[in-house]
Formats: C-alpha cells, sequence, structure tokens
C-alpha cells in the first residue's frame, strides 16, 4: 500500500534580507492512512515551518518550497495551483493550531465558522447546512451543540474552543489532520480530555494524524511512528516504542534524559549543553556537532546522510554504521 | 517553628466587578484567592501547582505585595509584613526577589544587562559604585554567563540565557527568598534542563529558599521539597514531594498526576480523566469546590465545605474522605 502522505527530500527556505534562512532542509517522512506521526522539536527547528509547507501556507514574500515533493495519495501537492490547494485545505488535509483564542475569529459565531467549511467544499445551505454543523459539534462531544451556535468564541472556555477548531478540522471528513501543538495552550486535566477525544474520533473516522509537539510526554501517549527535527533536518525517526527504548542520536537520548520524570527522584538532570543554533547561520557538517557529547572529527565537516540503524529506524548521525 | 522563613495565614483577594461608568459600583467578586494558609521553611523549595485560574500567580503577586490582600497576614521571619513600616519594607523587598516566567518580557529592552543586574542595588542604597561593578561580575559568574555580557542588551541573548540573566538579577541583592513563577515553561525543553539545574546549585550555595509555582508536575516534582496543590482559590493538599507523588490524598490531585502524561511509553499508570472544567471563581460551587468534577463525590460534599486534615506530620488535605 502506498502511503496517505509522503513527503521527499522537502526544502523550504526563507529568503530575508539578512540572507537564507534554511527552515526545512531536506526532510523527509511518510503517514500511511490512519497512522499517527509525531513530529517533535524545539521551538525554530522548522516544525512549523513543514506543516505548512505540506498546505503551501507560506510567508509571503519570502518563504518558498526550493525542492522536494509532497505526494498526498499519489499527487504531488508541490506542483498544485494555488486554485486546485483550496480545494485540498479543510477538505483533505485541515489543521489544528496551537492557540484557539486566536486561530478563531472572535467576531463571527461558532456556526459560521464551523459552517464554513461545509458551505465551500460541499456548497450546503440552509437547513442541511445547520444540521451538518450540529454533526460535527457533536463529533467533538460539546455539550448541548444547538444551544452554543450562535455563542462567539469568547463566551467559550479554552478546552471547548479547541473542541471548536476540532469541529472545523473535522467537518469535512479529511484524510490526514495536521495538529500544530493542539494542546499546549490548555491546563493538564482538559488536555487529557482533548488527547481522548482526539484518540477516539481517530478510531471512528479512521482519519491519519500528523501530531507536531514539543512535548514527548504527548508523543507516547499519541503517536506510531516519531520523527525528531532539529535545525531544519530530520535527525532521527522510528516506530514510537522502539525511539524511546532504543534512541540512537545523541540529541534524543539527551532530549530523553534531560527531562524530569514524574515517578522517580533525581538528583540532578542530564542537560545538554548550549541552545538549538541560529537556522541562518548553521554550523559546518552535523548541527547538533557543537553541543552533542560525542562530537567527532568528521561531525565538524560532513553533515551525516541518513542511515538505517535497524528496522524502520533511520538515524543520522554519524556513530551509526553504515 | 524558627526555621519558618515565610508564612502566609489565611491569605484571601477578592476583586471587584464593577458595573456603570462614573459611579461605579461592584456587582459581584471574582474570588481568586479564597483563604489560604502554608509555610515556607529556610532552604527548602515549596512547589505550588495547579491548572491556570486556580490563583497561584494571584498568591506570588500578594507575597509580593504587587496587589493588596483583602483578608489575611504574611509573616516574614515572624513579623507581619504589612506593618512593617517603611525600613522593614525595604528590608523585605531585599530579601524577598523573583524570576517570572518569559525572560522575553520581564528584561526591560533598553537597559544593558548590566544595569538590569544593578537596578536592585542601587534601590537599596548602601553600594558604592566599585562594590556595585564587583557584585554584577560575581552574579554574572554565578549564573554561567561570560564577564563581558553586561554591555550587551537583553535582544541579543537566547531564551535560556535570558533567563539566567533574570536569576542573576534575583541573586544580586543577597536575597533569603526567591518566587520562581513558572520560570522554564518559557524555554525550550533542551535548555530547561540547564536553568533547572543552575537554581537547584545556586540553591545548595547560597542556602536560597525558593517558592516555585509550576504547572508541570515533573518539573515540580524535580525541583521541591514540598508542594502545595491548588484548586479555585482554595489549597487542597499539601504534602512533601515524594509523599504527594507516592501517595495523593485528594482526589484532585490523584486526577492532576494521572492527567499528566508519563514521558516513557512503557510507564504504566492508572487513568483518570476529570469531566468539565474548571468552574468560575466568581460563583464557585457550593460545599467542596471540586464535587462537580470529583469522582468520588459524596452528598456532603455538595453542602458542607471540608475542613483541613492534619494527616501525619507535614500532610495536611481539605476532604470529606479524609
Amino acid at each position: 500500500m502506498s502511503a496517505l502522505l509522503d513527503v521527499q527530500n522537502l526544502k523550504t527556505y526563507y529568503f530575508a534580507r539578512r540572507g537564507v534562512v534554511k527552515a526545512v532542509d531536506g526532510v523527509s517522512f511518510s503517514i500511511d492512512q490512519g497512522e499517527t506521526l509525531g513530529l517533535v522539536g524545539e521551538s525554530g527547528c522548522g516544525k512549523t515551518m513543514t506543516c505548512h509547507s505540506i498546505l503551501k501556507l507560506l510567508p509571503k514574500p519570502g518563504g518558498r518550497i526550493v525542492e522536494g515533493q509532497v505526494l498526498f495519495e499519489g499527487e504531488d501537492l508541490v506542483l498544485k495551483t494555488e486554485r486546485q490547494m483550496r480545494r485540498i485545505r479543510g477538505a483533505k488535509i485541515s489543521m489544528i493550531l496551537q492557540d484557539s483564542m486566536t486561530s478563531l475569529n472572535p467576531a463571527y459565531t461558532i456556526e459560521n465558522q464551523v459552517g464554513e467549511v461545509f458551505a465551500i467544499h460541499q456548497k450546503l445551505k440552509g437547513r442541511a447546512l445547520k444540521e451538518k454543523v450540529i454533526e460535527a459539534l457533536k463529533l467533538v462531544k460539546i455539550p448541548a451543540a444547538e444551544t452554543r451556535l450562535r455563542a462567539f468564541p469568547h463566551q467559550m472556555s479554552g478546552g471547548m474552543r479547541q473542541r471548536v477548531a476540532g469541529a472545523i478540522a473535522l467537518g469535512a471528513k479529511p484524510s490526514l489532520i495536521i495538529a500544530d501543538e493542539p494542546t499546549t495552550a490548555l491546563d493538564v486535566t482538559i488536555q487529557a480530555q482533548y488527547l481522548n477525544l482526539l484518540k477516539e474520533i481517530q478510531a471512528e473516522t479512521g482519519v491519519a494524524m500528523m501530531f507536531v509537539t514539543h512535548d514527548l510526554g504527548v508523543v507516547a501517549r499519541m503517536c506510531d511512528k516519531v520523527a525528531v527535527m532539529y535545525a531544519g533536518r530530520i535527525v532521527e525517526k522510528a516506530e514510537m516504542k522502539d525511539l524511546f527504548r532504543h534512541p540512537r542520536h545523541p540529541y534524543t537520548i539527551g532530549l530523553l534524559a534531560c527531562l524530569p520524570k514524574m515517578d522517580a527522584e533525581l538528583d540532578k538532570l542530564v542537560s545538554i549543553p548550549g541552545q538549538p543554533p541560529d537556522l541562518g547561520a548553521l554550523p559546518d557538517g552535523c548541527h547538533f556537532a557543537p553541543r552533542c557529547p560525542e562530537c567527532m572529527e568528521i561531525c565538524k565537516q560532513k553533515y551525516p546522510e541518513e542511515r538505517l540503524a535497524r528496522d524502520e529506524h533511520y538515524v543520522s548521525c554519524w556513530l551509526v554504521e553504515k | 517553628m524558627n526555621d519558618t522563613i515565610l508564612e502566609v495565614k489565611g491569605i484571601t483577594k477578592h476583586y471587584p466587578i464593577v458595573a456603570g461608568v462614573v459611579r461605579t459600583k461592584p456587582i459581584g467578586w471574582v474570588k481568586a484567592v479564597d483563604g489560604i494558609e502554608f509555610s515556607i521553611r529556610k532552604g527548602e523549595t515549596f512547589g505550588l501547582v495547579g491548572e491556570s485560574g486556580c490563583g497561584k500567580t494571584t498568591t506570588t503577586k500578594l507575597i509580593l505585595l504587587l496587589e493588596e490582600a483583602t483578608e489575611g497576614a504574611i509573616m516574614f521571619r515572624g513579623t507581619d509584613v504589612f506593618s512593617i513600616g517603611r525600613s522593614g519594607l525595604r528590608e523585605y523587598r531585599r530579601a524577598v526577589q523573583a524570576v517570572f516566567q518569559d525572560p522575553f518580557s520581564s528584561l526591560n529592552p533598553r537597559m544593558k544587562v548590566r544595569d538590569i543586574i544593578e537596578e536592585p542595588l542601587v534601590t537599596l542604597h548602601g553600594f558604592s559604585k566599585k562594590q556595585r561593578e564587583e557584585r554584577i561580575a560575581e552574579c554574572l559568574d554565578q549564573v554561567g554567563l561570560p564577564p563581558g555580557s553586561g554591555s550587551n542588551y537583553p535582544h541579543e541573548f537566547s531564551g535560556g540565557q535570558r533567563q539566567r540573566i533574570a536569576v542573576a538579577r534575583a541573586l544580586a541583592p543577597n536575597p533569603d527568598l526567591i518566587i520562581l513563577d513558572e520560570p522554564v515553561s518559557a524555554l525550550d525543553v533542551s535548555v530547561r534542563a540547564q536553568i533547572m539545574n543552575l537554581l537547584k546549585e545556586l540553591q545548595d550555595r547560597f542556602g536560597l529558599t525558593y517558592l516555585m509555582i509550576a504547572h508541570d508536575l515533573a518539573v515540580v516534582r524535580y525541583m521541591s521539597t514540598r508542594i502545595g496543590v491548588m484548586y479555585l482559590g482554595k489549597l487542597v493538599e499539601t504534602g512533601r514531594s515524594e509523599d504527594l507523588f507516592n501517595d495523593p490524598l485528594h482526589p484532585y490531585t490523584e486526577a492532576l498526576l494521572s492527567a499528566a502524561l508519563p514521558t516513557h511509553p512503557d510507564t504504566s499508570r492508572n487513568e483518570i480523566v476529570l469531566t468539565g472544567e474548571v468552574p468560575s471563581p466568581v460563583d464557585p460551587p457550593s460545599g467542596c469546590r471540586f464535587h462537580p468534577r470529583c469522582p468520588k463525590a459524596m452528598d456532603i460534599c455538595s453542602h458542607i465545605e471540608p475542613v483541613l486534615a492534619r494527616m501525619e506530620p507535614d500532610r495536611e488535605v481539605v476532604c470529606h474522605l479524609w
């Protein structure tokens, strides 16, 4: 079976006055139907640019896909026109953003905003449209959905607003949802509710998800596969459990070790020295080399190619034998 | 006890909700903090956890005297800080310092790092120019910043380094108690461990006492000696860090702990997902404030407010179950 989404060697650069920012620099991954991929990385590592590249929502002017393919259901999205993309966004691939306070329009009612998807993609009107909106709100388990239609975003709590954002994303039954830090703005107890809801909906509808996050706890809870991103590149990708049990890249190892644990008393955390590099001025060789505890001579000269470490476990590191 | 450095006694903060334009009158009260009590001992880290809107930040504002309390008292080394007079207040303001969440907004972008660290020393008097220079150099060194960084501006530093500057500023007047309001949540994951380790090191070296606010339970667990759990303006449970994590007594604490996602997929946990959301502090539920969401709610919970039960030394819980 061919993958639902297959991103190959995607390069998205941002051409700014002070130089070229290589926000996404040769990223490849794939997502199968009904599968959840976690894209993990710190702020500024190119996660969000990767999502925006898939939907071609790049900042203009300046942002440009310079190389690579984004194959969705066998077709290359990079070659699509803006008009063609509009039929895909919201209908086949949709997005849930981090902060529903800003992603929802404060001046429109919930009915209006959720209904937009159906009005545009399914050309629905009147009663049929209203029924669809209620159905979408029920899908995300908003209590008393009928009474919420005329509400404005500010009248709802953060958790409920994020559910509305979910209703908009799921309404038109897309085959892929890109969720960019969907629970970061929520409280822990509300986050648990929301993640459970997404899991249930996924089981019901079979939608594939790409989960962008910096929280490894969310990844462990939600994902089948994980790709770890650092400074515009994927440094390691594997099955979720395999990655947590046998991390290979020093960055992944460091990331797992530097988290405080809930269930263990620790005296001192292992920390990764330094800070993430500036994407406009990347070091030669491996981008992680300046912070890497196992840096070798070759690491400073050449970026390591992606190697297969074991089944379905790819690592870009010189430590891994070819 | 004489090793108690700060004691919060039944402190309450109600904000008025006003109506009218010229003749404003309160039509209701937001009960942000509603009679909480705890004490902090010298050299320990007291962690305050809870969801957003539960009154954690208001509590710190009250302790920092940035807000006036509606009721209650704060005792610092045995004296009431609400009535200690000008010189006492000056001493209190030296002894209690703060580090805030977002180092991008807590440092004045127009001041050089040197001036930022110097400011608390200038307001304190009693330091000559030369002594101040020495103290600045000392503080920069203690937080691990290069000696020359005093002449730079905050924007020239990364998030982690900026938080180091904020820590240096708090250290400058040689405080006894530092209030840490979400000190790492705005930082990148790989940098968090560095700052947490730095804070712990400084605590050991200078015998500092911390009051730490955080919503990330793993962070609180790593940093704190004792923990207080807040819900809707009330403290529901306090206890030693390991006791509270191993054996939570209050159902809210239990749910909060189970909602926090383990950072490893092999960690087993029993899951309690709370229904509903945090009610509004304007009109909190009758009886126990947690009863509408509590999985163990009984009849009594909805009309009688539970009183504090002292379980063991250092362990207090406010719940009808105990």
